[in-house]
């Protein structure tokens, strides 16, 4: 350990003034392991999606004991807790590929839900689009239960992992 | 001691007096192999040998004291594996497991790789050991269900500093088996991070240096990574898959568990998220010698290189393009006419399309302006859940999914040549002569710890970015009276520039702190300190082959025998400073800089100072340039051969 710090005695204290003041600024930001069953990045105290990336920051500080933790929720009892917090946590690219009717995260989504077939899940959320997201005061939870809720009412999606 | 006191409270665990006879005889088999002293358990504690003989001695780099079971074991790996060979066999305790207290555990629980490691080497006999069942670990390994790991880089990312060296992470691959369409989203990442509670930077700076924050490890959703590193800053991932016997994944997965009940103090340039993660993985193979091989500072991209250099290591190399990425190649499938419109629909999401124009049409332009939306206010977005941005981006995504079809498949070409583990050695000497117009000659020599300039080929590193650190650059003259002139003295020097662009109009700038030989009127070949900073513009043509940049400068320089502003030892100037980059071939470079600063009610009040190099990268390793000068007064050249490692 000493022999390895040794190298940044000499150029330490100016670059870390300057180079780390907006690295600090980011950092200040937050990215860290929290949350509800996301484990997640946390983007700043706003509501919505960030709201859930967010939802708990107690879990990133230095007093969180264990990192590594056993599940991939920490909200592993409630309904559809998986797919709720996938959706959730991948807004920006799940609503896209929603309009897309295709794209890795709705494969993905089709896995944990235990769908049959990605592309009719695809096909099916691409023409609800608009009801699924009528407009961006849908909170993230609300899209992520209209969306659950509509593929466990399709007997043809066969999503059998939902509760 | 401790398991016949237990032997007695509880008589219940009557067979623990068993496994004592079996304990001793294999505490001391263990001495006599050594086993403390071997690669394996001296990873997996991570001890490194420290001091000078005769005074050698262990240090392990973990800081946590929950990671060891002996009250000396951070300084004595030998007294921490018989106290671990004492814990595995001890029965399990009376007082109640909390699940969030890894103290609490069982020592089989808390130290999987350890048992894993001791059982195999010892040939422990599971019918001795005591039986304990590990719930948590359980739970930990039936949801990773790990069937691979990949050690992936995030590129490098000059708008945040922290981040300009790049970033490394593991990816542990779920197994696919019965799920032919799983996808990468649902495999895990198991970051590396300081955890960081202070608001304000500066303190932040200090602390990251110096090694005041705990750095932990942490398991998260792979997906998060992608969504914060592709989506949110742009960054291409690269990963590079282990082969890994089943064996040694095993090792992997239940030392990244042992893990997690410790910190480790954070440095930024030694101890930092790259050295660890290659620690994690020298744990499950110590007998490649990863560590040994990792030089501080340690630059993300050169773990990678130690990874992709150790023979069978790598299996495979998969590359996951950023947003960025991904628009570009979108963008450059589709037409004149449609680039217009694509760029249209990013400014105003009700902009209509022409008439006639067919669904595939429709759906490509959509698609590709959704990306470049996404790109250009991906902060607002992430940010702000119903910003008037995120409300353009729903009207934008509703149209395209009025199309009912679902959107085609788009492959993004993989960039190979910018793999992270082609790049150049991070290190650099160089030598060679010099002389000036006067006809003096000089011998030139140079250093820079790190990383790349614009001049150095540009395989493994982006076309248009510089970044150095601690660079030096002197001249040792040959005359009768032997000097030594500073030329350049560089802490820290980044150019970033961003080329102009129909979809992306990003400033460019570029940043430069150190010390420099001043030789003009304000001093006659004196030393100061300089800072100098500037922001502009930059277009780059075919391919980033020929770039031109133009920035608005300020500098200010302090020295103690310049003459400054109102006689003080301070200067400051502002004004025009641009240059130009040519890739004659990927391993020539020419690059031109020039700037003229107006410095007021100063002298001289206007130095300027031109400057060129041509690079020919003779191997991977080596290159040679050829470099001139020219100031008021003063022309010089020279030529450098520069060895990097």
């Amino acid at each position: 350990m000493v022999s390895l710090r040794s190298i940044c005695g000499t150029v330490a204290f100016a670059v870390s003034a300057m180079m780390l003041v907006v690295a600090g600024q980011a950092a200040a930001r937050g990215y860290g392991a929290a949350g509800c069953g996301l484990g997640s990045s946390v983007i700043g105290p706003t509501p919505g999606f960030s709201q859930v990336f967010a939802s708990t920051t107690n879990g990133t500080s230095a007093s969180q004991t264990f990192g590594i933790t056993s599940g991939t929720s920490n909200c592993d009892w409630e309904p559809n807790s998986q797919a709720r917090a996938f959706i959730e946590g991948n807004r920006e690219a799940f609503v896209k590929e929603m309009a897309r009717g295709r794209g890795e995260t709705i494969v993905a989504l089709t896995t944990i839900a235990g769908c049959v077939d990605a592309s009719q899940v695809g096909n099916r959320l691409q023409r609800e689009f608009r009801r699924l997201v009528p407009d961006v005061s849908t909170s993230d939870a609300k899209v992520s239960e209209r969306v659950i809720e509509l593929l466990r009412n399709d007997a043809n999606l066969a999503c059998m992992d939902l509760s | 001691m401790l398991i016949v006191l237990f032997a007695m409270l509880f008589p219940d665990h009557a067979r623990a007096t068993e496994p004592a006879a079996d304990l001793e005889a294999t505490i001391a088999e263990a001495r006599a192999r050594d086993l403390a002293s071997g690669a394996q358990w001296l990873h997996l504690g991570h001890w490194r040998r420290t001091g000078l003989p005769p005074f050698r001695g262990f240090e392990s780099q973990s800081d946590g004291p929950a990671f060891f079971l002996h009250p000396r074991g951070q300084n004595e790996p030998e007294a921490e594996l018989e106290s671990t060979l004492r814990a595995l066999f001890a029965p399990p305790s009376p007082t109640p497991v909390d699940r969030d207290d890894p103290t609490t555990w069982h020592a089989r629980c808390r130290f999987p790789a350890r048992f894993l490691f001791l059982s195999r080497a010892l040939s422990l006999d599971p019918a001795a050991l005591p039986a304990i069942d590990c719930p948590g670990y359980r739970e930990y390994r039936d949801d990773l269900e790990a069937d691979g790991v990949s050690l992936v880089f995030s590129s490098y990312y000059l708008n945040n500093p922290a981040s300009a060296f790049g970033h490394t992470l593991l990816r542990i691959h779920k197994r696919r088996d019965g799920f032919a369409t799983r996808s990468d989203l649902l495999d895990t990442g198991i970051d590396f991070g300081a955890n960081v509670d202070d608001d304000n930077a500066f303190v932040y700076a200090v602390k990251g240096i110096v090694g005041l924050y705990p750095a932990t490890f942490r398991k998260l959703a792979y997906a998060y990574k992608i969504r914060q590193y592709a989506d949110y800053e742009s960054r291409d991932l690269w990963e590079y898959r282990l082969r890994l016997t089943a064996e040694q994944l095993d090792m992997l997965v239940a030392h990244l568990w042992e893990l997690g009940s410790t910190h480790f103090d954070y440095y930024y340039f030694t101890e930092n998220c790259s050295y660890h993660i290659i620690g994690a993985i020298a744990a499950a193979v110590p007998e490649a010698g990863l560590l040994d091989r990792v030089r501080s500072p340690v630059i993300p991209a050169d773990t990678v290189k130690t990874l992709a250099e150790t023979p069978e290591l790598v299996e495979s190399v998969a590359f996951r393009p950023s947003l960025r990425s991904t628009f570009f190649s979108r963008a450059s499938a589709l037409d004149d006419e449609e680039r217009e419109v694509v760029a249209r629909l990013a400014d105003d999401p009700e902009f209509q399309l022409p008439a006639g124009w067919s669904d595939e049409r429709k759906v490509e332009v959509f698609d590709a302006a959704a990306d470049l939306f996404d790109m250009r206010h991906a902060r607002e977005l992430f940010e702000e859940a119903d910003s008037p941005r995120a409300n353009e981006k729903r009207d934008l995504l509703a149209r395209r999914a009025d199309i009912l079809a679902p959107s085609p498949e788009h492959d993004v070409a993989v960039p190979h040549e910018k793999a992270p583990d082609l790049g150049h050695p991070s290190r650099r000497l160089r030598l060679g002569p010099a002389f000036d117009d006067d006809g003096n000659a000089a011998v030139a020599v140079g250093f820079r710890f790190a990383l790349h300039d614009l001049a150095d080929p540009s395989a493994g590193y982006p076309d248009l970015a510089q970044i150095e650190m601690g660079s030096f650059a002197m001249r040792v003259s040959t005359g009768d009276t032997p000097r030594v002139v500073l030329d350049d003295f560089s802490l820290v020097r980044i150019v970033s520039l961003n080329s102009l662009d129909r979809f992306v109009r990003l400033p460019s700038w570029h940043l430069h702190l150190g010390a420099r030989s001043v030789t003009d009127r304000a001093c006659s070949s004196c030393e100061v300190a300089t800072a100098r900073f500037g922001a502009g513009l930059a277009k780059s043509w075919w391919r980033d082959r020929i770039a031109a940049f133009a920035f608005a400068d300020a500098r200010v320089e302090a020295g103690h025998d310049l003459e400054g502003i109102e006689d003080e030892a301070v200067r400051a100037g502002f004004g025009p400073a641009g240059g130009f980059r040519v890739a004659l071939h990927p391993r020539v470079h020419l690059v031109g800089r020039g700037g003229w600063l107006w410095h007021p009610e100063q002298r001289p009040r206007a130095p300027w100072r031109a400057e060129a190099t041509l690079r020919w990268a003779l191997t991977q390793r080596h290159g040679l340039s050829f470099e001139g000068v020219a100031e008021r007064g003063v022309q010089r050249g020279q030529a450098l051969l520069h060895f990097d490692f």
